[in-house]
């Protein structure tokens, strides 16, 4: 019986003693869109525990083409780092390696660049918009697709101007509103109201993979239910890389 | 005892002469005259004959003139006065021989509805040697050493009785009748010895309540038979839900619930407030936690056995009850065939037609707990008006077409409507939404019984269920401008969970051995439909068949020693596979009062539930049937072995445990990972295992009963796809206390319990940060911890009850008094964190506290006629 007892009593013990818990030393976040289209790279490194407090004394360093690229510190934009890629340049297809050394911690990231994005039509780049096409369909543009890839399009006005805004009589510019979450048609019909200005704008079309679609899907500072679902591909800290690929139309919108 | 002699001063004058009359006619004749409430053998009693004048004198004095040239006294258990041998007479009654290796069958009923009693605990005082009834009451106790021993009959609730076979001259009664020791004589208000809420059984893991027990508990405004339950170890009690019981570290669709045979999916009303049984309508409760016999499956972490009152076969009687939620009526009547009986039973609630302040309390905090956005806390009568609603309904016939036949049909109606509808102005233009929401859900279930048992004290049992769950969903939401609508957009989604079942269940009773064996075929059908506006109808069809077979062996191997063994197997079409499943047990007793037990067995589960009802996202119960490809069949592996020591007025019981599971399964949406999309959600799965030790140290002393209670649980999981070594269950509390105190005085009764648990497991968040979009814009990201990392404050709250029982006419009134929560402690069930943004932009994090229940008094009126 004591024996019983004392088998009870250990019983009652290891119910209580826990196995070591994760270590939960989580203190930085980096973050990173590396676009091998633009020539310049930016990685942003941010404390957070202090209120995305920016971390300037970080030792950031991209991996490419088997070598280590060391970025500097942006000057005037603190936790910001960047690296010129203009001159060595990684290119669509390329695996980009990241560390960080914050605070004692090493922080690493990876990324594919994904293939480049290949325009195959565009039904005109000269889009007459009046009160009486209110609601029409204005441009078809469609590209190659790329297996395992997502899209947005943005539309940003470019040029000296003037950018006159379009007097529609319902709400307009809705662009992003339709093509700023990821999709994965390559085939689209933008439609006039989804612009609000007439003048130069440039369509980028960008190419993304499937897993970067959680970072637009997470709430922001709207309310829902899911906010558990932080996206994060950081090992030992948290925050997102991710490689992108771009192609960009200009098109005119005309009275 | 001492107690009920203290008490009882019954005003009863007995005015009878007896001239050479029988001693059982003579009792009978006190017992029809005087409404006492008397307990005797007749057939020991008939070859006495008294001769004697009672000349206006008390009932006790009465009856001691009665039995004075006897060899017979009385003696008051409880509330009846039982007539019995005197010592003397008892150890020389002369009886025809003296037997050995007796083996005796007989059916346990109460006394006065006639109505038998499942689950009657009857053993050979000092040994193992012991049976429990079977749903009708019969059993068969074999291996009894000698006619001499001491055969004692126990049953939660009612007086237990003590005989020697060899008091019945050879011919043992076929029928033993207990007298009930919860309700209110009309004349004789006497309480005596209380007896047990609980019984707490020396078979591994299980409990057996008595429904009407549940009355006396304190409550959140209705008396809940699941509630109650939550005081017994190895049941979680923390987490305020009569919807979701957790046994063993299991979750809540890991236990097979099971009403008059068929299978309820859906145990609640008011989201989980209250239990969707009605106490009136139920006769006991059988819990079966972690280790089960082999007849029972489909289930890994329980079994609770609901049993249905028959109806009372001797007189009609009603009762009627109502309390600040709901009304409920109750009507029994034997019927005119043979002995036969109905019982229907119906609740409704008030809560569309009078807004209590308990239930805007309630519903409020309810409410509350749903929203997550925001620190707000509103009380949600000053902006809408919402029509919550439930009910249920019980009916069951009873009949005895012939000697050891039983026909029963049962049937349960639950339902709950919540009609919720408001206006939403977000940019605050005059031009609000207004959002509808109608929801109906529900279960539906009713079977047929048909039992027979031999003199010889075989039994065979045909059972033929349907069970059903439905909950239908209609959402409207309309903008309106200028109080115009302009725009409408629908959601309608319909769930039905339907399950029929065809049982055949034998038992051979022969040399020591009770040999169970029995085939169980179950269909399920399982359909989910999606319609809103705009969006090609969505849904869900799957159906399985599972048919089992299975033998189990209990064998009394020595009067110190009782083992069962056996398996089931199970075909699933699901998967196109067998599972096969031994269990077994064992006990053993080495000293007088002290029963060793052990016991283990392999069980898989086919049907699972993947999400929970909501009120906040308007979600109805979602479950999915096993397959072979996203949801796997869970599986238990489970060992226990404890003890159970009775000495003197306590009782002391141990159980240790361990489970090992694999296919646990987790909805990636539940934890924040996943679609919020039932028809898309992802799942983890992986493997589990719990630990625990369960611990009772009962005392019942006269008017005086109480227990204490702990659980220590390790609970955790492990899932593929985490990067985490271990996540702990969220509704387990590695240490849960519980204490239960009761106090019956001649008209009044006092309930108070405690509980405690040193806090449940929560996700942490570490902070946040920014991150930037290639399209330019930003989002605001929270990082949280190890999922389940956090621990949440200890939880802890008392709740008292005080009933006072009195007699208006011929009607027994009980008025109760609950208070939940007596000292109002703010227990967080769970956290949540959300993100706001300051006038800088900023952000911020926030904090979401969800509170459990605070302070709920409640009243309640019940009269029995």
């Amino acid at each position: 019986m004591r024996n019983l007892l004392l088998l009870i009593a250990l019983m009652c013990v290891l119910t209580q003693c826990r196995r070591p818990e994760s270590p939960q030393d989580n203190r930085y976040a980096v973050t990173g869109v590396l676009n091998a289209a633009l020539p310049e790279q930016h990685v942003r490194v941010q404390r957070i525990d202090g209120g995305t407090a920016p971390v300037s004394d970080a030792e950031v360093v991209l991996w490419y083409l088997g070598e280590n690229h060391p970025m500097t510190p942006v000057a005037g934009e603190p936790g910001f780092y960047s690296i010129p890629t203009a001159e060595v340049p990684f290119m669509p297809g390329d695996y980009v390696g990241l560390r960080v050394e914050a605070g004692g911690t090493t922080l690493r990231g990876e990324a594919n660049v994904p293939e480049e994005v290949i325009l195959e039509n565009i039904s005109g780049n000269v889009l007459v918009v009046n009160e009486e096409s209110t609601g029409a369909p204005l441009l078809d543009i469609s590209w190659e697709p790329v297996e395992g890839m997502l899209y947005v399009m943005t539309a940003t006005p470019i040029g000296p101007g003037p950018h006159p805004p379009i007097p529609f009589p319902v709400e307009s510019g809705n662009f992003d509103a339709f093509f700023g979450l990821p999709f994965d048609d390559t085939e689209q019909t933008v439609f006039d109201t989804d612009f609000a200005l007439y003048g130069l704008h440039q369509i980028t079309i960008y190419a993304m993979p499937e897993s970067y679609e959680q970072v637009f899907l997470y709430p922001g500072d709207d309310f829902t239910e899911n906010l558990e679902a932080s996206p994060d591909n950081i090992e030992n800290g948290s925050g997102y890389l991710t490689g992108v690929s771009q192609t960009t139309v200009t098109v005119e919108l005309v009275p | 005892m001492l107690a009920g002699l203290c008490f009882a001063q019954p005003d009863v004058v007995l005015k009878e002469n007896f001239v050479n009359t029988r001693l059982d006619k003579a009792l009978l004749t006190l017992r029809k005259n005087y409404d006492i409430r008397l307990a005797y053998d007749g057939r020991m009693l008939r070859r006495t004959k008294v001769s004697v004048e009672l000349r206006g004198v008390p009932l006790e004095s009465g009856l001691s003139q009665l039995l004075e040239d006897t060899d017979f006294e009385w003696k008051l258990l409880g509330n009846t006065y039982a007539v019995l041998p005197t010592a003397e007479q008892a150890q020389t009654t002369p009886v025809d021989s003296v037997r050995t290796n007796v083996r005796w069958r007989a059916r346990v009923l109460d006394r006065e509805s006639g109505e038998s009693l499942p689950f009657a605990t009857v053993v050979v005082a000092g040994s193992t040697q012991g049976v429990q009834s079977n749903e009708e009451g019969y059993f068969v106790l074999g291996g009894i050493p000698s006619d001499t021993a001491t055969i004692r009959i126990t049953y939660v609730g009612y007086e237990p009785l003590e005989l020697r076979l060899a008091q019945f001259a050879g011919t043992y009664p076929e029928v033993i009748r207990l007298d009930h020791n919860l309700s209110v004589m009309p004349l004789v208000p006497v309480y005596g010895e209380q007896t047990r809420m609980i019984n707490r059984s020396a078979t591994p893991g299980l409990l057996t309540m008595q429904a009407e027990a549940s009355r006396y508990v304190p409550n959140a405004g209705e008396p809940d038979v699941i509630r109650a339950l939550q005081y017994q170890p190895g049941i979680v009690a923390t987490g305020e839900s009569s919807g979701n019981i957790h046994i063993r570290g299991g979750e809540a669709d890991e236990n097979l619930v099971v009403y008059d045979g068929f299978t309820v999916y859906h145990l609640d009303h008011f989201f989980g407030i209250f239990s969707a049984f009605n106490p009136e309508s139920i006769k006991n409760i059988r819990v079966h936690r972690g280790w089960f016999e082999p007849r029972y499956g489909g289930r890994t972490a329980g079994v609770i056995e609901v049993t249905g009152k028959d109806g009372n076969r001797e007189q009609t009687s009603a009762v009627f009850n109502a309390n600040l939620l709901s009304a409920n009526l109750q009507l029994q009547t034997p019927l005119p065939y043979k002995a036969s009986s109905l019982i229907v039973s119906a609740r409704r609630s008030l809560t569309d037609a009078w807004n209590s302040g308990a239930y805007r309390s309630l519903f409020n905090n309810l409410y509350n707990a749903s929203l997550l956005g925001s620190s707000d806390e509103p009380d949600v009568f000053e902006a809408s008006d919402p029509r919550f609603r439930f009910s249920d309904f019980s009916m069951r016939i009873s009949v005895e077409p012939s000697e050891g036949d039983e026909v029963n049909f049962s049937l349960y109606s639950g339902n709950d409507n919540l009609q919720f509808g408001y206006d939403f102005d977000a940019d605050g233009d005059g031009n609000p939404v207004n959002f509808n929401d109608n929801a109906d859900w529900g279960n539906l279930g009713f079977s047929g019984k048909w039992s027979h048992s031999t003199p010889a004290g075989d039994y065979a049992s045909t059972l033929a269920s349907y069970s059903r769950y439905n909950s239908d969903l209609f959402a409207l939401d309309r903008q309106l401008e200028f109080g115009q609508v302009v725009d409408s957009a629908f959601t309608n989604q319909n769930t039905l969970l339907e399950e029929w079942s065809l049982k055949q269940h034998l038992e051979f009773n022969f040399d020591g051995h009770l040999l169970q064996t029995g085939v169980d075929y179950t269909g399920q059908a399982n359909r989910f439909r999606a319609l809103e506006t705009g969006v090609d109808a969505t849904g869900l069809s799957e159906r399985a068949h599972t048919v089992s077979l299975y033998v189990q062996d209990e064998l009394a191997l020595h009067p110190l020693w009782k083992v069962l063994m056996g398996a089931r197997m199970a075909y699933y079409s699901g998967t196109n596979t067998v599972y096969t499943e031994p269990r077994g047990s064992v006990s053993f007793r080495p000293w007088k009062g002290v029963t060793l037990k052990a016991a283990g067995g392999r069980y898989h589960q086919f049907i699972r539930r993947i999400r929970r009802q909501d009120l906040a996202f308007n979600t109805p119960d979602f479950w999915r049937l096993a397959d072979l490809g996203q949801v796997p069949v869970l599986r238990a592996d489970q060992f226990l072995a404890g003890f159970q020591l009775e000495w003197k007025d306590w009782l002391v019981d141990v159980e240790g445990y361990y489970r090992q599971l694999s296919g646990t399964l987790q909805d990636k949406a539940l934890v924040g990972l996943g679609n919020a999309d039932v028809l898309d959600a992802d799942f983890l799965t992986g493997t589990g295992e719990v630990l625990g030790v369960d611990l009772t140290l009962e005392r019942t002393v006269g008017r005086h009963t109480g227990w204490f209670t702990a659980t220590f649980a390790r609970n955790d999981r492990s899932f593929d796809a985490l990067d985490q070594s271990y996540v702990r269950a969220r509704y387990q509390h590695a240490t849960e206390l519980n204490a239960v105190y009761t106090l019956r005085l001649p008209r009044w009764r006092f309930t108070a319990t405690w509980i405690y648990g040193n806090g449940a497991a929560y996700t942490e968040a570490l902070g946040s940060y920014e991150v930037e979009l290639v399209t330019g814009q930003t989002r605001d990201v929270i990082v949280f911890g190890d999922l389940n990392g956090a621990t949440l404050p200890a939880y802890h709250r008392a709740d008292l009850a005080l009933h006072y029982f009195l007699n208006w006419g011929a009607a027994n009134v009980e008025v109760g008094v609950s208070v939940f929560n007596v000292y109002n402690r703010t227990n967080l069930a769970q956290r949540g964190y959300f993100l706001a943004s300051e006038s800088g932009g900023t952000p911020v994090l926030g904090v979401r506290d969800i509170r459990g229940l605070g302070r709920v008094p409640t009243v309640h009126l019940r009269l029995e006629f």
